[in-house]
């Protein structure tokens, strides 16, 4: 009976404590959304098409050499020191985001036949925390889009997903933004 | 043996009771200082809302792909028609009442160059809540079809 006391006491506080404001789910919900609406704008922003150009982003996919990069406080580098050159979102991130000290990663995601999906990490700053915020934007390829496949598929690891037709794949590009 | 209280199982209940007690003041009182402390939810909803309307329609170059392509002929606009009458800007989003009024600071910044180019409304006080919320934009200069990237920040409190 004592126990069964104890043990129901224990239960409860463990479960009321986690109801406090400072929890991330009331106090933190204007940041999250703050987060939302910047990261879904820059997408939008880089997906931008003028009259029937590539977009910014997809220009950005296209000119990726499959390497990780990481920023270094003054630029984007890679493991092999490479820097981050042409590149309209490392542009916009260090223009919009870097500044406000607010934490991201940028991944090309691609769903595969089986349905698993394979992510791709073009910018990475680590893993983020549990109150952080995804927008993605789907950008589709087409085998006209890319000059040198055999070299794009090398490098990135995006591949033709059906050789048959004009289409290439579909990228999902997923941005995670959180506060440090 | 009646009239003594059982030790072990009183002494458990009562303990029970306290701890639960105890759990139901705390998971309160952090509602109960909230109105202390600095809040500022409902200026915040008032700046995006303000964002929103004037990123997706007042200034809006109405493209459904990219709803934040701004019209440049139409931002000018804004920021004239603000800079010449403040007060009726202030009422046409709502902003003044008979009970509640407040005010607004808008700001348009290039993000290339790190010019503001435009800019509207009062100074922002010193102290108190102020709301804000940023955009991201595109802004399209009608004659010349050149496109720049801007940052629209709205303050309001």
């Amino acid at each position: 009976m004592a126990l069964i006391i104890v043990i129901g006491v224990i239960v409860f506080t463990v479960q009321a404590t986690s109801l406090t404001p400072l929890t991330s789910s009331t106090a933190n919900a204007h940041i999250e959304a703050q987060l939302q609406i910047l990261g879904q704008d820059m997408l939008t922003v880089l997906d931008h098409s003028k009259s029937g150009q590539n977009s910014s982003l997809k220009e950005d996919i296209l000119n990726w050499d499959g390497e990780k990069y990481t920023w270094n406080s003054t630029e984007y580098v890679s493991q092999n020191n490479n820097i981050l050159l042409n590149s309209s979102t490392s542009d916009l991130l260090k223009a919009v985001i870097v500044p406000k000290g607010i934490a991201h990663n940028v991944e090309f995601c691609i769903i595969n036949d089986g349905g698993t999906t394979t992510t791709l990490p073009y910018i990475y700053n680590g893993e983020p925390s549990d109150n952080a915020v995804i927008v993605s934007r789907r950008v589709l390829l087409s085998n006209s889009d890319i000059q040198d496949i055999p070299l794009f598929r090398s490098e990135t690891g995006i591949y033709d997903a059906d050789t048959s037709t004009d289409f290439y794949n579909l990228i999902d590009v997923k941005m995670t933004l959180w506060r440090m | 043996m009646d009239n003594k209280a059982q030790m072990h199982i009183d002494y458990l209940i009562s303990i029970a009771i306290f701890l639960v007690s105890i759990i139901f003041v705390f998971s309160y009182t952090a509602g109960l200082f909230t109105p202390f402390q600095s809040n500022s939810d409902e200026v915040t909803l008032i700046a995006d809302r303000i964002s929103t309307n004037l990123v997706e329609q007042n200034m809006s170059a109405a493209d459904p792909g990219t709803p934040n392509l701004l019209n440049g002929t139409k931002v000018t606009d804004f920021f004239n028609i603000s800079n010449n009458d403040y007060e009726s800007t202030i009422d046409y989003y709502g902003l003044n009442s008979s009970y509640l009024r407040y005010e607004f600071n808008i700001t348009l910044q290039n993000i290339t160059t790190g010019n503001i180019d435009y800019s509207t409304g009062k100074q922002l006080p010193i102290q108190g809540n102020i709301g804000q919320t940023k955009r991201i934009v595109i802004v399209q200069n009608e004659n010349t079809g050149y496109e720049s990237r801007s940052l629209l920040s709205v303050r309001v409190w």
